[in-house]
């Protein structure tokens, strides 16, 4: 037992040799081979140096253009004078070994007058151009606009800058990962957003222990409340316009280089079922759809258990009209309800699985082909009824009308553990699984902040944008949800005598 | 003994309005009409409003007995027991509240089962169900006061609907059923009275939560506007099914609001089914908070921490549940715990008022 331990213990360790190089000649006997690296010496007629980068990193058009060109000049005689000439903001002069190798990987130029001295130029250089700002396509919107989120993180940066151009904007800068020294940024408006929430943000993105950070989603689960919970507690978006309406009402904005999308921060769970489309519509078309929305959500993820538990245990509930077709349908059908409403719902999990796995247009067909399959053939075969079908359906495509893709895919899983306590314990059994869900929502906090908020706690001044979404004249307050630094949005006294006094009567 | 209640554990003064509410709302409500009927006849209705406006000046009493106590630091029914009467005297009192407490939390789960077990699983074993139930209970109660406050708020948002299918019973309205009004001698409705108090007995659930309320003055208000509106929605229940079933029809019906129930049609056939179900919401806050009041208690008590205390009552309410048998027990137990209830509002919380008026008034002579 005690050998056990100790191999654990060992396995475990820190490996504690220090891989990083102490001297610039150490770093490019480690790079030398890589062939991406373009380390030469550049012989001008009166000048030598050394130039260094990676031609992955930058692009090398602007190197010849930018760099090259200038040393070649008469009155370069050392790196000062580089420094000097070189029409190029922020250039940096050190000795320090990791700095350089720092920048080395990024999007910057080593220049240096012998190979191995330990004196350098840091010039920075335009990045090899990644993905162009094209429309998002998860949060695709009918109107208003066009732009999402790509890869690059300054492009990200600017795509929100631009929509908000005042010096209280603040962009923070944090590192995380050990080995991936991802860059992460927090916006928020000073002022407006609650200084506790940028804080406590700070400090999780910080305290984080990670050595790679790949995706906003992952950041997500590290600094969410209950990691335990199917619920995501953050918003993700790939909208930039949605991303800066959010900074304005005093959330804060997350985005990590190499991630399309931006985390909103803290979030109620209402939010997470409107679509920025019902701020673009008048305010009853708007509500009117985020109502829709929120109502087949509830019905898709409990409609198909609700049909298992009447069959199996209440049929006393059955109209008499309806008992007729229902005998008709599932008279062939050799299965429990429950096992035919399982094999149904998985078939149409693995439909959607296949569906978002396959390429585009292989998946197609596959979709097509599938939905015939499991549609029509099923039902003949006698595997499930036609009944079920249409529950399964309607519940399905309930449960892709939410537009935020990770909160679509926990109401997908949330039927799972409602048919089974429905098969268990039939409509009692349902009742108590729904009740332990809200009871888990109860106690879910997003930022330390209810989850649920203009429910539980009561806060009536919130719910004109959470179910509904009154016109903008009536939200003139931000959400209290958030304790906002300046909780209103605009003037009240001075809207009322903008307009002016109310009209005496009829035509006058 | 008491610590300082952090303003993050608190609940806002409108929790003062759903957590009586929600408390008085119990399995009572469904058997109302037959329990006191069955002694004021068709002037039922009086005895229930009589008793609904007594609950208001119980819980003004209260709220005057929990404000002298605040000056003191944390104040419930424990410390002011302790205060009044003494160490010893003063601790052996507290055990009443843990008693109330328990039988509250308790009778009302019992119950529920029993229906349950009639309505719609003749053979769901009594533990089975505890025990999933009971793990519910502990999952939210770990969670505080504040979210058995959020289960109490839902409670009432869910209930709200359930309130308007009463509504519907005018069609089959018998006006005359309620005639002649005043027919009952005093006698008679105070007999009634005291049979209300089966379905009052949430009342002074304040004496629990008053030190975990955020500006207690306001909050006041706000429980009496629940307490008026309970009256309301339990005098305005007891009129439609005065109005609904004959006085013959109604001493033979257990649950006359059930009954009531299996007639009204909307889509589906016996919606009483989905109404039983429905009213676990109704129970759960109730539940929750007799669980959290008495882990509470215990914790003030015995000196336990309140996670083990909590433990040891579900654990308690599970044996317990198997312990009462059948539907005779049941009733029994309700009938001591309604006793005992009819007592603690119109003895003891009096007694209390009246001793704490000359308690401080002796105090103040004295120094």
């Amino acid at each position: 037992m005690f050998g056990k331990k100790s191999w654990k213990k060992k396995r475990l360790q820190e490996v504690s040799g220090d891989l990083n190089p102490k001297t610039v000649a150490d770093l490019y006997a480690q790079l030398k081979d890589y062939p991406d690296f373009t380390h030469f010496e550049y012989k001008g007629s009166r000048f030598h140096c050394w130039i260094s980068f990676f031609r992955s990193l930058v692009d090398v058009d602007y190197v010849h253009r930018d760099i090259l060109s200038y040393l070649s000049e008469q009155s370069v005689h050392s790196l000062s004078d580089i420094q000097n000439r070189l029409p190029i903001e922020k250039l940096i002069r050190t000795k320090d070994v990791s700095e350089i190798q720092s920048k080395l990987l990024r999007n910057y130029v080593i220049i240096q007058e012998k190979e191995h001295d330990p004196d350098c130029l840091i010039v920075p250089m335009i990045p090899i151009v990644r993905r162009q700002v094209v429309q998002p396509e998860i949060e695709t919107s009918i109107i208003g606009p066009k732009e999402g989120f790509v890869e690059a993180l300054d492009v990200n940066l600017s795509l929100v800058r631009q929509r908000i151009p005042i010096p209280q904007c603040s962009v923070e800068e944090v590192t995380v990962g050990k080995i991936s020294n991802t860059r992460v940024s927090l916006i928020y408006i000073e002022g407006i957003a609650n200084e506790e929430n940028v804080n406590t943000v700070r400090q999780r993105i910080r305290d984080l222990e990670v050595s790679s950070l790949i995706d906003v989603t992952m950041l997500a689960d590290l600094i969410s409340d209950n990691c335990h919970s199917p619920f995501p507690q953050f918003i993700d978006t790939e909208r930039p316009d949605r991303a800066a309406g959010a900074v304005y009402e005093g959330k804060i904005a997350v985005l990590v280089d190499g991630s399309p999308s931006a985390l909103i921060l803290p979030s109620t769970i209402v939010e997470f079922f409107s679509a920025f489309d019902d701020y673009f519509l008048a305010w009853h078309i708007g509500s009117g759809y985020r109502l829709i929305r929120l109502f087949f959500v509830v019905l898709s993820s409990v409609a198909p258990s609700l049909y298992v538990a009447v069959l199996t245990y209440h049929y006393q509930l059955i109209p008499k009209e309806l008992l007729g077709s229902l005998i008709l349908s599932r008279s062939i059908v050799p299965f429990d309800p429950i096992m035919e409403a399982l094999i149904l719902e998985v078939m149409i999990e693995l439909l959607r699985e296949a569906g978002a796995r396959l390429p585009t247009k292989v998946g197609q067909t596959i979709g097509i082909v599938g939905g015939i399959v499991i549609g029509t053939a099923s039902v003949q075969a006698g595997l499930t009824s036609n009944v079920l079908l249409i529950i399964v359906a309607m519940s399905a495509l309930g449960s892709f009308i939410t537009p935020n893709y990770r909160m679509a895919t926990t109401i997908r899983f949330l039927r799972f553990p409602f048919l089974i306590s429905a098969g268990v314990l039939g409509l009692p059994g349902l009742a108590l699984c729904i009740t332990f869900f809200i009871c888990h929502l109860l106690k879910l906090t997003s930022l330390g902040r209810p989850y649920i908020e203009p429910i539980y706690p009561l806060r009536v001044t919130d719910l004109k944008d959470a179910f509904i979404r009154l016109p903008y004249s009536a939200q003139i307050t931000r959400p209290m949800f958030l304790r906002p630094g300046d909780a209103t949005r605009s003037n009240p006294r001075r809207i009322r005598m903008k307009r002016g006094p109310r009209q005496p009567d009829i035509d006058e | 003994m008491s610590q300082k209640i952090s303003e993050a554990n608190k609940i806002s003064p409108i929790g003062a309005f759903f957590l009586p509410h929600s408390m008085e709302l119990g399995v009572g409500a469904l058997s109302i009409h037959r329990i006191v009927s069955q002694y004021s006849g068709h002037d039922a209705w009086i005895p229930v409003l009589l008793f609904g406006l007594s609950t208001v000046g119980l819980m003004w009493m209260a709220f005057r007995l929990l404000e002298k106590e605040r000056a003191n630091g944390g104040s419930d029914i424990f410390s002011i027991n302790q205060r009044f009467f003494g160490r010893w005297l003063g601790g052996a009192m507290n055990v009443i509240p843990l008693i109330y407490l328990a039988l509250f939390g308790f009778v009302l789960l019992r119950s529920y089962i029993q229906i349950l077990q009639i309505w719609i699983f003749p053979q769901l074993p009594t533990w089975g169900y505890v025990i999933i139930y009971c793990l519910m209970v502990w999952y939210i109660v770990i969670g505080g006061i504040r979210t058995v406050t959020g289960i109490s708020l839902l409670s009432f948002f869910f209930m709200l609907p359930v309130f308007f299918t009463f509504l519907t019973s005018v069609r089959g309205a018998h006006y005359a059923n309620i005639l002649p009004m005043f027919d009952h001698g005093p006698v008679e409705i105070l007999k009634g009275f005291k049979a209300c108090t089966h379905s009052y007995l949430g009342c002074p659930m304040v004496f629990f939560f008053y030190p975990f309320l955020k500006r207690p003055e306001r909050a006041e208000k706000w429980s009496y506007f629940s307490l008026l509106l309970m009256t309301y929605t339990y005098v305005t229940m007891m009129i439609l099914g005065l109005l609904y079933f004959s006085q013959g029809e109604i001493k033979t019906l257990v649950w006359p609001t059930m009954s009531y129930w299996k007639t009204f049609v909307p889509i589906l056939d016996s919606v009483d089914v989905f109404f039983v179900i429905y009213w676990l919401w109704i129970l759960l806050p109730s539940t929750c908070f007799a669980a959290w009041a008495l882990s509470r208690g215990m914790k003030r008590v015995f000196y336990l921490k309140q996670k083990h205390a909590l433990v040891f009552v579900l654990i308690g309410f599970i044996c317990a549940s198997e312990w009462v048998r059948d539907a005779r027990e049941i009733n029994w137990l309700t009938k001591v715990f309604a006793e005992l209830g009819f007592y603690t509002f119109f003895v003891y919380i009096p007694f209390l008022f009246v001793y704490q008026w000359i308690f401080y008034k002796v105090r103040r002579k004295n120094a």
